[in-house]
């Protein structure tokens, strides 16, 4: 009597297996780009992180069509993909990539969504400081963005993928893209005209995690140490930790700690009170890992540089 | 309407992977779940989901993603085991094994991570899952799982039915009670080690606990319960994976699709509550009696 | 003791003010955890109550009111679902976890932009609690302590002769809503600040290693808190020592504890239940 109903189990789902398995067999066809006639629909662009999709708004303008995989203050790691993102993989004509290894989730993605189309890796060209020595960072420092020289790379990348996938908006593309290049140069000019407007001996961060190395790189700043010594955001500190940050922070005379909008401050604020020294987060709290929500100081790549400079200026003069 | 509802997301590939996935997980997880219920071992159930992650982290060290599933499956048999040895002393309540082997386990795998930090970029999947990543591969894997699991149940079902209704007449027969319980909780294991990519541990309870209580509530009767349980762990993979696709396609809401799963579940567990409810007739409000003979003084009442 | 040193620190100070409290107040429910067989239903409390964390950051009220709210929710659940099919019945306790867990999961990622505090709050840091944490949780040790004082007598009473209990008079039932409004209420406490995981532990290891030692309520009750701080104490000082994790540390520390006790104990201890059984067969040798 139970054997049987065991049997039966078996075969249930043996059978809704099979079936299923059959169904995939001559379903395959995933909704495919269907642009035919009338004006030329723009190009269907999936881009990962907010700054990359940033950028694509920028160069593409309203010739594409675009899907912004992370949402802002959303930790990479935490990203959990919907069934939209992945039907947009599965239908994109483009897939925009920051690379240096941020989007572990991406190859799944794409594979799940069996997309075979053009991925850019928008990192292409830039020097890519080495990584914090963590397996996390095998492929160096992926935080590229926050050198605007690097951005404008990115951004040049972006323009000349575009152009591959859609030539006969070729030029409105490099014209974009020659425009953006010279806010990305005056952005340069303005962090480095008022990062020296501090004493040469303030100029050292202390931040939640290390997520400003090629920003400290391009504008000598010193970095001190970080929250958070890696990467990776969910590892429980020790109080080891904890007090040699604290040792770090008296022995240099920081004025400041930064907290990021996409971590919790609460440990910063605990090392923050113990060095005595101020903390600097919730609405100040500079921009790391993404770009803010519409409407905030950082919904763009441009104002969220100009924020982060001002913020740190602002904190440590 | 319904065919745009629960039949259109499915031309899609990676949908139609996960609707297998759900299938086989749910149905599994049905079929196990009977035993949970019988045999009490929800917390079992919950316990090895956490008493894992450190095999995961070191399968991950050692293997890289291949090395996950042995490793949590070599943490599993020696939780199990664990728990067998430190019942055996009677002062210890196997609830109060439990949580202490749950905690201690999950504490080495905080202490593994946070020395090597590299396993955490996939934390949140583990703890979440990731059914809509899942590949050709993992279903076989999954499939292969439930063929070892359904086929182990019906060779041992007997005996671990006879077990649960009379541990007295088992023992008396002969059989070796600790290594039928290790057995039916290395099962559980396979289970929990199977479902872990698509619905992450925490929600890997609901596959083993859910189904057969939603069955328990409609009879009493075993095979019913099994016939119940199968259907809801089937169907509630098919719905809350529509359910996250209508959701976050046609409406701009992201619903992860491991927790509309094991929503649909409870969801289905409050239908069968319903009916089983309206058959005892409503017109008595059964259980509101019930409740308040509950609350009620038994015997005249104390000032 | 000679740890002053290792704990100059404010921040130290401060995580091992709250592990004492936490370890005082674990230790008194827990005994009653371990007695009543709740440590299921505690570690479905420190699940089921995370929609109530997700909601409380959505909605910018204060996290103990949403955990609590949660909380109350969950234990009404569980107490209208036992007196409809009995208490000994863990799967309703399953599938409240379950529903709680995957309405909070659900939440979380419906809201785009909120998943920072989701890992310390199934991890914890015990490191980082502030003053709010350490006043919450004695605000809770206090009207634990208080209610305990009241029917610690009665909730005994219930755990070995609920006939007499009855008998007596008492609600069986609402003192059994008290009790896991006890511990809800330790659960919401301890997990913002210290963690689901070492929630846990500190409730049933402790009580659960003072039960090996004796059999009296009374001198259980002191082992466990006494155990439950020694534990917090030891793994915090691990933790500055050593480069390991806090919360990880007093988890192993309480873990290690109920262990050797387990081996150890003088009478229900492993070795001399060993010993027992061999002196007891040596007698059965001996004559024949």
């Amino acid at each position: 009597m139970r054997i049987r109903a065991f049997s039966l189990a078996i075969a249930g789902l043996t059978t809704a297996g099979l079936l299923a398995w059959a169904l995939g067999g001559c379903g395959t066809t995933a909704a495919s780009p269907g642009a035919s006639g009338g004006a030329p629909a723009p190009v269907r662009v999936v881009a990962t992180t907010t700054q990359v999709a940033d950028f694509a708004r920028n160069i593409g303008g309203d010739r594409i069509q675009l899907t912004q995989l992370l949402k802002p203050n959303v930790d990479p790691h935490d990203y959990e993909a919907s069934p939209a993102d992945v039907l947009a993989i599965a239908q994109a004509d483009v897939v925009l990539k920051n690379g240096v290894g941020l989007e572990k989730f991406l190859d799944e993605a794409i594979s799940s969504a069996g997309f075979n189309g053009a991925v850019i890796d928008t990192s292409q060209g830039v020097r890519i400081r080495t990584g914090n020595g963590t397996d996390e960072e095998k492929a160096g420092d992926p935080h590229i963005w926050h050198n605007p020289r690097n951005a404008k790379i990115m951004a040049h990348n972006i323009a000349v993928g575009l152009s591959t996938k859609d030539p006969a908006d070729a030029a409105l593309f490099e014209r974009n893209d020659t425009a953006y290049a010279a806010k990305l140069d005056a952005l340069d000019r303005d962090i480095q005209t008022r990062i020296d407007t501090l004493p040469a001996d303030q100029r050292k961060l202390v931040t939640n995690h290390d997520a400003f190395g090629y920003y400290v790189d391009r504008y000598k700043l010193q970095f001190v140490g970080s929250v958070i010594p890696s990467f990776d955001t969910s590892a429980e500190l020790s109080g080891k930790d904890i007090t040699d940050l604290v040792a770090k922070i008296k022995a240099t005379g920081v004025k400041a700690i930064f907290s990021e909008s996409s971590l919790p401050p609460k440990t910063a604020e605990t090392i923050g009170q113990e060095a005595g020294v101020k903390v600097i987060g919730g609405e100040d709290a500079l921009y790391g890992d993404t770009l803010g929500p519409a409407g905030s100081a950082g919904d763009t790549y441009l104002t969220m540089e100009e924020h982060n400079t001002q913020t740190i200026v602002d904190g440590l003069s | 309407m319904l065919h745009r509802l629960l039949v259109e997301p499915f031309a899609l590939p990676f949908m139609q992977r996960a609707l297998i996935e759900a299938l086989l997980l749910g149905m599994l997880g049905g079929v196990v779940s009977v035993f949970v219920l019988l045999r009490r071992l929800a917390f079992v159930s919950d316990a090895l989901t956490h008493t894992v992650f450190p095999g995961v982290v070191l399968g991950y060290l050692v293997a890289q993603t291949r090395g996950i599933v042995w490793g949590a499956l070599l943490f599993a048999v020696l939780s199990a085991v664990l728990l067998t040895v430190l019942s055996a002393n009677r002062r210890v309540t196997e609830d109060a094994t439990l949580a202490i082997l749950l905690t201690g386990f999950f504490s080495v795998g905080v202490v593994l991570v946070s020395r090597r930090t590299s396993y955490t970029a996939d934390l949140t999947g583990f703890l979440f899952g990731r059914i809509l990543f899942v590949d050709r591969r993992e279903i076989v894997e999954t499939a292969v799982v439930g063929a070892i699991v359904l086929v182990t149940l019906a060779a041992l079902g007997k005996e671990f039915l006879l077990r649960a209704f009379d541990p007295d007449g088992a023992a008396a027969l002969g059989y070796r009670l600790p290594l039928l319980d290790l057995a039916l909780n290395v099962l559980v294991a396979l289970v929990v080690v199977a479902a872990v990519k698509a619905v992450g541990t925490v929600l890997v309870i609901a596959l083993l606990v859910v189904p057969a209580a939603a069955g328990r509530l409609l009879s009493d009767r075993l095979t019913v319960i099994l016939a119940a349980a199968v259907a809801a762990g089937g169907l509630a993979g098919w719905f809350g994976l529509a359910a996250s696709y209508q959701a976050s396609v046609y409406h701009g809401l992201r619903l992860a699709s491991g927790a509309t799963v094991v929503l649909a579940l409870v969801g289905l567990y409050a239908l069968a509550f319903a009916v089983a409810a309206g058959r005892r007739g409503l017109g008595r409000l059964g259980w509101l009696d019930r409740l308040a003979a509950a609350g009620r003084p038994a015997g005249g009442g104390r000032a | 003791m000679s740890a002053a040193p290792l704990f100059g620190d404010a921040f130290a100070r401060r995580a091992l003010l709250e592990a004492v409290l936490v370890g005082a107040l674990a230790g008194l429910v827990g005994v009653h955890v371990v007695l009543r067989r709740l440590a299921f239903f505690t570690q479905a409390m420190t699940h089921a109550t995370f929609p109530g964390v997700v909601l409380a950051a959505l909605l910018g009220v204060n996290l103990l009111l949403g955990t609590g709210v949660f909380g109350v929710l969950a234990v009404l659940a569980v107490a209208w679902l036992w007196s409809r099919q009995g208490a000994e019945e863990t799967s309703v306790i399953g599938v409240v976890l379950s529903a709680g867990f995957a309405l909070g999961v659900a939440l979380l990622s419906a809201q785009a932009g909120f998943t920072r505090d989701l890992s310390s709050y199934l991890v914890g840091s015990v490191l980082t609690v502030g003053r709010a944490d350490i006043l919450s949780t004695a605000g809770v040790l206090v009207a634990v302590v208080l209610v305990l004082a009241a029917i610690s007598k009665e909730l005994v009473l219930g755990a070995f002769d609920r006939g007499t209990l009855v008998a007596l008079g008492y609600r069986a039932g609402l003192l059994d809503v008290v009790l896991l409004l006890l511990i809800e209420a330790t659960v919401v406490a301890a997990v913002p600040a210290v963690g689901t995981i070492l929630s846990v532990a500190l409730i049933v290891a402790p009580a659960a290693t003072a039960r090996l030692w004796t059999d009296r309520l009374g001198s259980m009750t002191a082992v466990a808190i006494g155990l439950g701080v020694f534990a917090g104490a030891a793994g915090l000082t691990i933790s500055q020592l050593q480069n390991v994790a806090a919360g990880a540390a007093i988890v192993l520390v309480a873990c290690a504890c109920f262990v050797l006790s387990w081996l150890l104990a003088p009478r229900y201890g492993a070795l001399s239940r060993w010993r027992a059984s061999r002196a007891v067969l040596s007698t059965v040798d001996g004559p024949i």
